[in-house]
């Protein structure tokens, strides 16, 4: 295990972090709101190529920009694009951004709808991908801070690219995906209240001097790295035992990052105008995805004790069957 | 809910061994030590306290002769949060030196 990034992980990471910094700020009339997607910095990602890093580097590199993309204010789907459709494409092509949709949830609101030219539709062992036409979907208003939207009409799934004995696969990466978006939005939002406590004064102090403070950011320091090794270890591995860990650790512990950093926020934290929403609304929206803290404690579980060894389902498998039905 | 428990208490130990595997990183790599190292004693601390509290509820026998090597386990880190520097002390230092915060008050 090397915990160093290669010099062409360090120029990956880099460069996008550059252009992210060119994007970290919201516009003045969007910031009430409880999420703000920012298009062009999503044309920017897929026309630079970023959002196939999956494909042209490895799911490793993608975990990267994940994480990266998740620690700017805006939202931009990179997730999805990046990491997931390339491990249960592979060679097929598609549109992003992509949504990951429930099959027998359809009817639901999901995220990222509004905004997706795909959907990948877990079916239970098989997906199926579908087109998004703008015109079927209808935004819903959320306090969770991603464009949430429904189908007006459920699509009709009899028509779809449909990948046989891939579900499993896509929850694997989706799980992947998550944590690597949680540790990419729970360091943000740390680091934003890390500087919000220095610099607020009560009491004559300001609030970083008391240690019952300091003790729980330590806290949610230490719960956001855990998460980012752990995604980054799942994404390098390609085993679904890492990435039910990751999705576990990540998921259980959204609590505790939220309730702590909006209390030290004070009043400013239950307010739109302070950004701290725009990470930890979407860490709640991870919380319960792909079966949510239990059900992947239970995967982590059985496949711990139950299973004679770990499935050994390595990144570098690509052995997609499709079919259109 | 036992195996959801067990699961958690799994993805907590894991993450405090992928903390401390970084520590030994950086020294391989001669990498200066912020606090990685206080912080995966926070982050083992956690892990095997849960584990402590797994052992009473749902194996007590354990604790009566049922199961020696869980009992030494549960005896042994009963100081946990105290050998080697306290959890709080840890906290302390990645509070300063990890998180730029001032001496406390």
């Amino acid at each position: 295990m090397n915990f160093q990034l290669t010099e062409e992980q360090s120029a990956l990471v880099g460069a996008i972090q550059t252009i992210l910094q060119d994007h970290s700020d919201i516009p003045q009339s969007a910031r009430v709101n409880s999420f703000w997607f920012d298009v062009k910095l999503q044309s920017l990602l897929a026309d630079n190529g970023y959002l196939n890093a999956g494909r042209e580097f490895g799911p490793l590199e993608a975990a990267l920009l994940v994480i990266e993309a998740a620690r700017i204010p805006a939202v931009v789907e990179v997730a999805a694009s990046a990491l997931v459709a390339p491990r249960v494409l592979g060679d097929v092509q598609i549109e992003s951004p992509v949504a990951i949709i429930v099959g027998h949830q359809l009817s639901r609101p999901h995220r990222n709808l509004p905004i997706a030219r795909t959907a990948l539709v877990d079916l239970g062992d098989d997906i199926a991908v579908v087109p998004v036409k703008a015109d079927n979907v209808e935004s819903v208003a959320s306090i969770l801070a991603y464009p949430y939207g429904r189908f007006i009409r459920v699509p009709e799934l009899r028509g779809a690219l449909r990948l046989r004995g891939q579900g499993s696969k896509l929850r694997h990466w989706w799980r992947v995906a998550l944590a690597a978006e949680c540790a990419g939005a729970a360091r943000a939002a740390i680091a934003l209240i890390v500087d919000h406590v220095k610099q607020r004064h009560v009491f004559g102090h300001p609030v970083a001097k008391f240690q019952s403070v300091q003790h729980r950011l330590v806290q949610c320091h230490m719960m956001a790295n855990s998460v980012h090794y752990l995604s980054l270890r799942a994404a390098w591995s390609g085993l679904a035992y890492d990435a039910d860990v990751a999705a576990c650790y990540a998921q259980h512990h959204v609590k505790k990052i939220v309730v702590d950093l909006h209390q030290f926020a004070g009043a400013m934290g239950v307010t739109n105008e302070f950004p701290l929403h725009l990470w930890t609304y979407r860490l709640r929206a991870l919380q319960t995805e792909s079966g949510g803290p239990i059900e992947s404690a239970l995967d982590v579980a059985r496949n711990r004790w139950n299973a004679e060894e770990p499935p050994r389902q390595t990144a570098a498998s690509t052995d997609t069957r499709t079919e259109v039905i | 809910v036992m195996q959801s428990r067990a699961g958690l208490i799994v993805s907590k130990f894991e993450a405090a061994r992928l903390l401390t595997y970084r520590v030994v990183d950086q020294r391989v790599h001669r990498i200066p030590d912020a606090s990685e190292a206080n912080l995966c004693r926070v982050a083992a601390l956690e892990a095997v306290e849960d584990l402590m509290d797994f052992l009473v509820q749902y194996v007590p026998d354990c604790l009566t002769g049922g199961n020696t090597v869980l009992e030494d386990y549960y005896r042994i880190n009963i100081p946990a949060g105290i050998t080697g520097g306290t959890n709080e002390l840890q906290l302390d230092i990645v509070a300063r030196r990890a998180l730029g915060m001032p001496s406390s008050t």
